[in-house]
């Protein structure tokens, strides 16, 4: 590696190390400002959150690279797309972590995809019962509360409303 | 897999299928998710999913991106002041969404003059001004502001009561008077606006049809039969031909009209130009509106967008006529330029003169000489001998429209647009060989002169139009 861009080595939540150019790893604020905090590029930076285990950490870091690739060839919206729409298609359980280590890296653009996924999951459910099967939400509304809601905002369940 | 499946699965807790632990989430990266969510969907659904969801559902910073993300653009001052009457983004985004699509400006389907109307959404109120071609004389303009409504007080009120905002100006003021909204409910945000302003005759003075928006590029005539967008009712469809049947039987030009080619398929289905250098002049610059001098026929308007012609494989630079005259009315096009075409155009019997263009983009050429033989606003710098053509910014190659009084034997003759390369940021129409028309944007500042200029002590002057009203008049116009 040239000086100009030294590895820096990750410690992962299960204690693995991974070794990732500094370029790449800058791209989460939150890296970039451990590295900058201890100013020297040989120490592990351990990450503490639960949800950067060594799985979901490759995917993000995957993630990153390819966009870090992106950004330095240029490419069409179109490609970018494709790798983002490709990266989105994960089971549940990934998704759901992959929120959590983007946002305890800070990792702005990762976060969003993640959460245009999650929403476009949920806007596949038409009614609320859908909504709380798949997401195992708690109905804690009575009846009547609902009628309350409803009654609050007709305009909500006007046909004409947009 | 059947959603059925999937969801005893998930019950069961069958590992790789336990439910996606949402609520695990911090109220922060809900939000975010959330506001990737479309505001019906947020509304209907998902907020009475549960009480966290709900609480979530009101957030004022959701709302605020909400608003943003409004396909039309209104200013932030006029946000904050309805945030202060309304107490809530929500509400905001509500009465926005109800009445910010009319903001804009709008194409009048009256011919052959035809005419713009403005409407501007501001802290208090809404207020149109009408713009109708001159018919006698060469003075192009007469300005009428349609009066102005206020607003504050029926918004507030309706917003507090039942949510919906024009209820009460319909039903409380002489708004019904301008906004008669078609649909079951008196606002319908797809529904087409008619304009109704009573002269001193007590007859229908103009009726709106459709809207030239340089935003949304997406100008249509109500009569047309290729209208895709929003399927009307056939017999309303024959209604209104019936009525503007009136001066278009006078200004006959059988089958052949090219503002029913004016439909765009569909703004997002529109292809970028092909520009490979990113220093090249984008057409997508000139979109907007446009006024030019037509020689005799005074100023007229037109409207430029880069769409794809029903009619046509290409994506092309169109100038739709928001204002006519009576040679070529309002709702034609006036000039078309095919943008890139990997082949040449095929001339057929409802084009008649579409010339071949080269298989090349168009658009590259970047000088400009003057072949004007009759009206020429070409800069003088470019006229007389060959060697006097000048930079521009681009010339592209096109057809331009020209007809005989009454639209009549109306044909493509060779045409350009020049974009011209000095600080006035105009634009030059030539029919080669014939004559050239020099355009300048429209923008807000021309037209509030416009206004200015043109509207004290005016009376309506459009006789024409007073004709048709009195036609219409007889007629049920209250659909």
């Amino acid at each position: 590696m040239s000086e100009a861009d030294p590895e820096i080595t990750l410690e992962t939540y299960d204690k693995h190390q991974i070794k990732i150019p500094k370029s790449i790893a800058t791209r989460s604020a939150i890296i970039n400002m451990m590295i900058e905090d201890t100013g020297d590029v040989n120490e592990v930076v351990p990450l503490a959150d639960k949800s950067c285990t060594l799985n979901i950490m490759n995917r993000v870091i995957e993630y990153l690279k390819k966009h870090a690739e992106f950004d330095n060839t240029g490419a069409d919206d179109e490609v970018i797309n494709e790798f983002d729409k490709e990266f989105q298609e994960q089971s549940d359980e990934i998704i759901f972590q992959t929120i959590l280590a983007a946002n305890f890296l800070d990792i702005k653009n990762l976060l969003e995809l993640m959460c245009k996924k999650v929403a476009d999951e949920i806007k596949k459910c038409k009614t609320p019962d859908d909504i709380r099967d798949r997401f195992n939400i708690r109905k804690d509304y009575t009846p009547e509360e609902v009628e309350e809601v409803k009654r609050a905002h007709p305009w909500i369940y006007d046909k004409n409303a947009k | 897999m059947s959603w059925a499946v999937l969801r005893y699965l998930r019950t069961q807790g069958v590992p790789g299928f336990q439910p996606l632990p949402l609520f695990d989430l911090d109220d922060e990266i809900l939000l975010r998710i959330m506001e990737n969510m479309p505001p019906k969907f947020l509304l209907r659904t998902v907020s009475t999913v549960n009480r966290r969801l709900l609480t979530l559902a009101d957030d004022d910073m959701l709302w605020q991106q909400k608003i943003r993300e409004l396909p039309w653009q209104l200013n932030e001052k006029l946000v904050a002041t309805w945030f202060r009457n309304l107490g809530s983004n929500k509400r905001v985004f509500r009465l926005l969404s109800q009445v910010g699509w009319l903001h804009g400006y709008w194409v009048l389907d009256n011919k052959p003059r035809g005419g713009m109307l403005r409407v501007e959404i501001r802290e208090t109120d809404i207020v149109a001004s009408l713009m109708i071609p001159h018919l006698n004389g060469h003075d192009p303009m007469e300005v009428q502001p349609i009066r102005k409504f206020d607003m504050i007080t029926p918004f507030t009120m309706a917003v507090e009561a039942s949510g919906l905002v024009l209820v009460t100006c319909g039903n409380t003021l002489a708004a019904k008077d301008f906004f008669g909204f078609t649909g079951s409910s008196n606002l319908d945000i797809q529904a087409r606006v008619n304009i109704f302003t009573r002269g001193s005759s007590g007859s229908l003075f103009c009726k709106l049809v459709g809207r030239g928006d340089m935003k949304h590029s997406y100008l249509c005539h109500e009569s047309s039969p290729l209208r895709q967008e929003i399927p009307a009712a056939p017999k309303r469809t024959r209604d209104i031909r019936r009525r503007t049947g009136y001066m278009q039987d006078h200004y006959s030009s059988p089958s052949y009209s090219t503002g029913a080619l004016m439909l765009c398929k569909n703004q997002s289905a529109v292809p970028r130009p092909a520009i490979k250098d990113p220093s090249e002049f984008d057409p997508r610059e000139l979109q907007g509106l446009w006024r030019g001098a037509y020689g005799p026929h005074g100023t007229e308007l037109i409207c430029v967008s880069v769409c794809n012609l029903i009619s046509s494989r290409f994506t092309e630079l169109v100038g739709l006529k928001c204002t006519g005259d009576p040679n070529v009315p309002s709702g034609e096009l006036t000039f078309r330029a095919p943008l890139n075409c990997d082949a040449p155009l095929v001339s057929d019997a409802s084009d008649p003169g579409m010339l071949p263009v080269p298989g090349m983009p168009n658009g590259l050429k970047k000088m400009y000489h003057c072949t004007c033989n009759f009206h020429c606003d070409c800069p003088r710098s470019c006229r007389g001998s060959r060697d006097d053509a000048i930079p521009v910014k681009a010339v592209y190659d096109g057809l331009a429209l020209v007809a005989e009084h009454g639209f009549v034997n109306p044909t493509w003759n060779s045409g350009m647009v020049v974009v011209l390369d000095d600080n006035s940021g105009d634009m030059l129409l030539v029919w080669k060989g014939l004559f050239s028309v020099r355009f300048q944007r429209m923008n807000d500042q021309s037209w509030n002169q416009y206004v200015h200029e043109h509207v004290e002590g005016q009376t309506m002057p459009c006789h024409e139009t007073l004709e048709v009203a009195a036609a219409l008049d007889a007629m049920d116009i209250d659909n």
